[in-house]
């Protein structure tokens, strides 16, 4: 058995996302760091139409690429929490251009004095 | 390149091997004497004579280091000459802090995967209640076999069925508090 399976950084390729208030928020001031707690995966959304001969059968189709959207819990520092409206960019590889937009957010979880929060989120498209 | 946090790696290692020990060993050293690892139960039976170990009530006293280590004993039972025996040959010459320091790690590290929760709300049933509902539902244990579980061992039941029956529920792992003190320090800095 090795003596150590991890090597300091953050497991299972958790994102660290910077948070900036949105001017309607609570919050506002100061950016503020949150570290995902699972793999930042967010998907991107698809339209996809379907033309149908006059039996229903699919006999063409296309599709709209859309953008990208996720739900993930994040973890906050004590005195923070996450409101609709708030951005956010992750350092995530493949993302690191884009800026989320927070669309929903639970109330925070706690434990101890530390905080969680379940988040919705999707790429603003006119960041 | 990976963010690299202070303590983490240790912190996870440590989690992990407490996590797997909760299944191996049912005897745990506390001030130097055989306890058994802390149980539903056990919190129970503290929470009823306000042992502040387990309600966070200021002042703790020698009694109060006596039932804890009395109740978490193998050898406890409901005898008051037994106690008395184990008071005078097992607990008098403790040292009060370092006692108490111990008996707050011990409580703490059982309660290292316990959950989380949002604020609000009042609670209409105990914390045993809760976790006997949760692990009777699903496995159809005896409320006798649970109340005796270890709590290392019913939390981490507790949270795989919060994970099966909710993907997105909020869990906690005891190294999301080197994560926090992370976080913590960087927003004091900005």
């Amino acid at each position: 058995m090795s003596a150590t399976y991890n090597d300091g950084s953050l497991d299972y390729g958790s994102a660290i996302a910077t948070v900036t208030p949105s001017a309607t928020s609570p919050h506002t001031g100061a950016t503020f760091a949150a570290v995902f707690d699972s793999v930042f995966n967010p998907k991107k959304q698809i339209k996809r139409v379907e033309q149908t001969n006059k039996s229903g059968e699919p006999s063409a189709a296309f599709a709209i690429p859309g953008i990208y959207a996720g739900s993930d819990t994040i973890q906050l520092p004590a005195s923070k929490r996450v409101y609709p409206g708030d951005t956010f960019v992750v350092d995530a590889t493949g993302f690191t251009t884009i800026t989320f937009w927070v669309t929903n957010a639970d109330n925070p979880h706690e434990k101890e004095g530390y905080r969680k929060q379940t988040i919705e989120y999707h790429a603003k498209i006119n960041a | 390149m990976p963010l690299v946090i202070p303590g983490y790696a240790e912190a996870v290692a440590r989690e992990r091997f407490l996590r797997a020990a909760a299944f191996v060993a049912d005897r745990e050293y506390l001030c130097g004497l055989p306890v058994l690892p802390l149980s539903i139960w056990h919190v129970m039976a503290l929470d009823t004579i306000g042992s502040p170990f387990v309600t966070r009530a200021e002042g703790v006293t020698a009694d109060d280091v006596l039932n804890f280590l009395w109740i978490v004993s193998p050898r406890y039972t409901a005898n008051r000459l037994e106690r008395r025996w184990f008071w005078l040959t097992k607990v008098r010459k403790l040292k009060a802090e370092a006692a108490i320091k111990a008996i707050a790690d011990y409580v703490s590290e059982a309660y290292g995967d316990a959950p989380g929760g949002s604020r609000g709300g009042p609670s209409y049933y105990s914390n045993a209640a809760g976790l006997v509902d949760a692990l009777a539902s699903a496995y159809g244990w005896s409320e006798r076999d649970i109340l005796k579980l270890p709590l290392k061992r019913a939390f981490q039941y507790a949270k795989a069925i919060a994970d099966r029956i909710n993907p997105n529920a909020v869990l906690w792992n005891p190294s999301d508090r080197i994560k926090g003190d992370w976080l913590n320090s960087r927003a004091t800095e900005n």
